[in-house]
């Protein structure tokens, strides 16, 4: 049956908020990081998660402490499960 | 130790001890009336950005390859082109919170030492401002401001 859980984000989405980066910060280093990496944003896979973790890990770097970004990467690492559950949008982000 | 070398390694304390303090520029900044930008940031990302200069700054003190610096370029700016800024509000914004930075940087090291770091500021200040302007006109649409 469809239709009667919370709604699911996009696996960009899903990658954005593993990344731990507030808003407007997580969405653009997803796209830039999938641009350099020759990868459509939209059309992201999860195998394609390995290609763009080691960039992802640079720009974290830049905006968050160790253990936030140590954290980040286990989330992200997760992601690129072929099973990773997905996860339920959030009400709001920031 | 030449003046200027004692004035960033005051500078370096500080951003490494007392990071957070710089926030409320950053918030200052943000709020100035006049500011072209009508989009509202959250906290969280008003941290992460705070964060973000900081590092770039301690690059410059400690005569560092600029890596930080580099993703901020590369990575930040087109993140505000992708949420509506303009290139003519990201340079504004820049140069308001780098107007209020300075000072607010040499008031908290030794007074001596205070025209030392508002002259290293200074010369940061304008490298930054071109790579900014490079970076924020190049992601526009068009290539327009």
């Amino acid at each position: 049956m469809r239709g009667s859980g919370p709604p699911r984000l996009s696996l960009a989405d899903q990658v954005a908020a593993a990344t731990g980066l507030a808003g407007m910060l997580a969405t653009g280093a997803v796209q830039r990081c999938c641009e350099r990496a020759g990868i459509d944003v939209h059309r992201i896979r999860r195998r394609d998660l390995k290609r763009i973790l080691p960039q992802l890990e640079t720009v974290l770097l830049v905006y968050l402490s160790g253990p936030e970004v140590g954290a980040a990467l286990a989330r992200l690492r997760l992601l690129t499960e072929p099973f990773a559950p997905a996860l339920p949008a959030p009400e709001s982000r920031p | 130790m030449p003046q200027s070398a004692k004035a960033t390694a005051s500078v370096t304390h500080v951003l490494e001890t007392r990071p957070g303090q710089f926030i409320d520029v950053m918030r200052q900044a943000i709020r100035l009336p006049g500011a072209p930008s009508k989009r509202t940031y959250s906290e969280a990302e008003l941290e992460q950005l705070n964060n973000g200069f900081v590092r770039i700054l301690l690059e410059s003190a400690r005569n560092e390859e600029p890596r930080a610096r580099s993703v901020f370029v590369d990575h930040a700016i087109p993140s505000f082109v992708l949420a509506g800024e303009t290139a003519l509000g990201i340079v504004h914004f820049t140069v308001s919170y780098l107007m209020l930075f300075g000072p607010a940087l040499a008031a908290t090291v030794p007074p001596l030492q205070r025209a030392d770091v508002l002259t290293w500021f200074s010369e940061f200040s304008g490298g930054y401002v071109t790579e900014i302007l490079q970076a924020a006109v190049g992601a526009s649409p068009g290539n327009g401001a």
